[in-house]
């Protein structure tokens, strides 16, 4: 019951607004960071799983996203919303971690053997490459559509989240993963091709399943 | 919006808003992880502070001990310099220490006679080191007994305040018929009836290398690198019993300095030298060592406008210390070796004369080590100078060559 009305009161939040949570995490108040966990873990660990392999990845991007955020927070401005300060803050994290994992650096360039001409392969009518039904995707849930994410390979993945998801222009996808912006056009259009197709399949494999029981 | 783009919208704005909570991360969780963290980068900074190193810990885990850094190398120094006074006074009969303290005069003395009575008999019969109220080196007077071939090329004088010497008289290029054993800038070549100075350059090296062995520096490398297999370092890095060898290459630059006499210049000149060297621990990290070096240098002077050039090759008996400086740089810490020589040589002095003896001298050099090339085998450089007090080139007063050398090291475990 204490746990309950710990939480409940922990929900509501004890600092006014933003600035206030993030001066005092800044100044290492303990309830306020755990305030600021509480309310964003949930959101940051669905974006780290995003870019994740698998869950035990995703925590860990998750877990070191917050260490940065809380040893960071005192840069922040206040400008933007802070919410959209930490996921910049995050997406920088998990880049660093995937382009440390040495084994894994190839992956951002030349995921696939056909990627490696990819800047050449890659024309304009790819980048309109047929979207999902929307109908589909509003029936899917975010864990249906992130364990779809997750199947990608990580060039893909990452091009894909940055493009599709955060916004981010090829140029700007290009810088953060030191590839051409050839290179990121041809990775995006594979992705969304191959995530399109298996959004479709499972959408009616599980409408199947679904009439079928 | 055109349908094509309206699935990859709903997507993004769909996982944009997510909200997943993550299955086993809690905040206790995190804020126990956190403080986890926060205790390893405490222990972290400690280690490293320890150990005087920057972060990198991989580049430097093979050869730094930072412990050592926080010991000073005085007491070694100075146990290393009254070491090898000790040792340079042992080695001394009484002609030796003679010629030490009197600019080795005796021995000269000996070398002239000799010399004297077999290729140029009579030249130096009026010399006579007892009769001499002259304090160092030798006279050399004009014989008029001399043969009819032979033409004194150049006269020294003392007066009785005999410092500094004066050459009151140099030989012009072609006068010198007999032309015994001057080197000159034109190259012209020793004596080759002069068999005693043959004998004597025959026995000079031609090429050298130097073996060092090393106790303490061994250890501490061996050390480094059983930490890095997660053995215990403190038995290892005290221990004796390692030893390494090391191979130095090296080249250096001779420079005469006159620390008394007039009338001549000096310049650079290049030459060789290497050493064998054994050392010792002593006290964390730092190394009383004994080494028996073998060098060959060309010094220069030039005398009213005319360059002459003196060989000068010996071989040194060195003892002195290795200590950490405590300066690192890209995590790799600076030693500093010095010691004291004492130095057999052999040497061409201006008026043609062989001469040979002892010299007292000294060297300091900074060495570092820069990788490795296996596991056992590490490489580094060392460089430094090194100093005879002794007037090598047949001119009064005392002149000290230096030599200021640059050697690789290759050091590998024994």
């Amino acid at each position: 019951m204490w746990q309950l009305l710990k939480n409940l009161a922990t929900r509501k939040g004890k600092f006014k607004n933003e600035k206030e949570l993030a001066r005092a995490c800044a100044s290492g108040n303990r309830e306020a960071q755990e305030e600021l966990y509480n309310k964003y873990a949930s959101k940051m660990y669905a974006l780290c799983l995003r870019y994740a392999r698998e869950h035990a990845e995703a925590e860990d991007f998750l877990h070191e996203g917050f260490i940065k955020v809380l040893s960071t927070i005192h840069q922040w401005r206040g400008t933007g919303s802070l919410e959209s300060w930490m996921r910049r803050v995050f997406i920088n994290v998990i880049l660093e971690k995937l382009r440390s994992n040495k084994h894994r650096v190839y992956s951002f360039s030349s995921l696939h053997p056909e990627d490696e001409d990819g800047e050449q392969n890659w024309n304009s009518s790819e980048l309109n490459v047929p979207a999902p039904d929307p109908d589909i995707i509003s029936q899917l849930s975010e864990k249906e559509i992130i364990s779809l994410i997750q199947r990608l390979p990580e060039g893909y993945r990452t091009v894909f989240n940055l493009y599709v998801i955060e916004g981010f222009s090829h140029k700007e996808i290009a810088q953060m993963l030191g590839i051409s912006e050839g290179t990121a056009k041809s990775q995006l259009s594979r992705a969304k091709n191959l995530l399109r197709k298996w959004i479709e399949e499972h959408f009616y494999f599980k409408k199947k399943v679904t009439k079928d029981a | 919006m055109h349908r094509n783009q309206k699935g990859w919208e709903e997507l993004r704005r769909k996982l944009q808003n997510a909200d997943i909570p993550p299955p086993y991360s809690s905040w206790e969780q995190f804020h126990q992880s956190m403080q986890n963290k926060d205790l390893w980068q405490n222990i972290g900074r400690k280690i490293r502070a320890y150990e005087h190193t920057p972060p990198n810990y991989v580049k430097q885990r093979i050869f730094y001990s930072g412990t050592v850094a926080r010991y000073s190398p005085m007491p070694v120094l100075l146990v290393g310099l009254i070491i090898g006074l000790i040792a340079g006074l042992l080695m001394t009969n009484k002609n030796n220490l003679y010629a030490l303290f009197n600019y080795n005069a005796d021995y000269i003395t000996h070398l002239e006679r000799d010399h004297a009575s077999s290729s140029h008999k009579g030249q130096y019969a009026n010399y006579t080191s007892q009769e001499s109220d002259l304090p160092t080196q030798y006279q050399y007077i004009q014989n008029q007994s001399a043969p009819s071939t032979f033409k004194p090329t150049n006269q020294i004088v003392k007066n009785k305040d005999n410092y500094p010497a004066l050459l009151t008289q140099v030989p012009s290029s072609g006068t010198n018929t007999h032309n015994t054993n001057l080197f000159t800038q034109e190259g012209s070549p020793m004596d080759e009836s002069d068999s005693e100075a043959r004998s004597i350059m025959n026995h000079l090296p031609l090429l050298s290398l130097s073996l060092d062995i090393d106790a303490n520096e061994m250890a501490e490398r061996v050390g480094k690198i059983e930490r890095v297999e997660g053995k215990d370092i403190a038995n290892t890095y005290n221990s004796s019993l390692s030893l390494i060898a090391e191979v130095h290459g090296g080249v250096n630059l001779s420079r005469l300095a006159a620390m008394s006499g007039n009338g001549f210049s000096n310049k650079v000149l290049p030459g060789f030298q290497a050493s064998l060297l054994i050392g010792v621990p002593v006290y964390k990290g730092n190394v009383l060592y004994m080494a028996l070096s073998k060098h060959h240098s060309r010094v220069s002077i030039s005398v009213e406008g005319r360059e002459y050039y003196n060989h000068i090759n010996g071989t040194s008996l060195e003892i002195g210390g290795i200590s950490p400086t405590g300066f690192v740089l890209n995590g790799k810490p600076f030693y500093v070796r010095y010691g004291l020589m004492w130095t057999q040589f052999h040497g061409k002095g201006l008026d043609g004369v062989v001469e040979a003896g002892y010299s007292p001298g000294g060297i300091i050099a900074i060495r570092r080590f820069n990788g490795s090339l296996s596991r056992r085998l590490i490489w580094g450089w060392e460089s430094g100078m090194s100093m005879l007090f002794k007037d090598v080139a047949g001119i009064d007063g005392i002149q000290v060559p230096v030599n200021f050398y640059i050697s690789t090291i290759v050091s590998f475990k024994m």
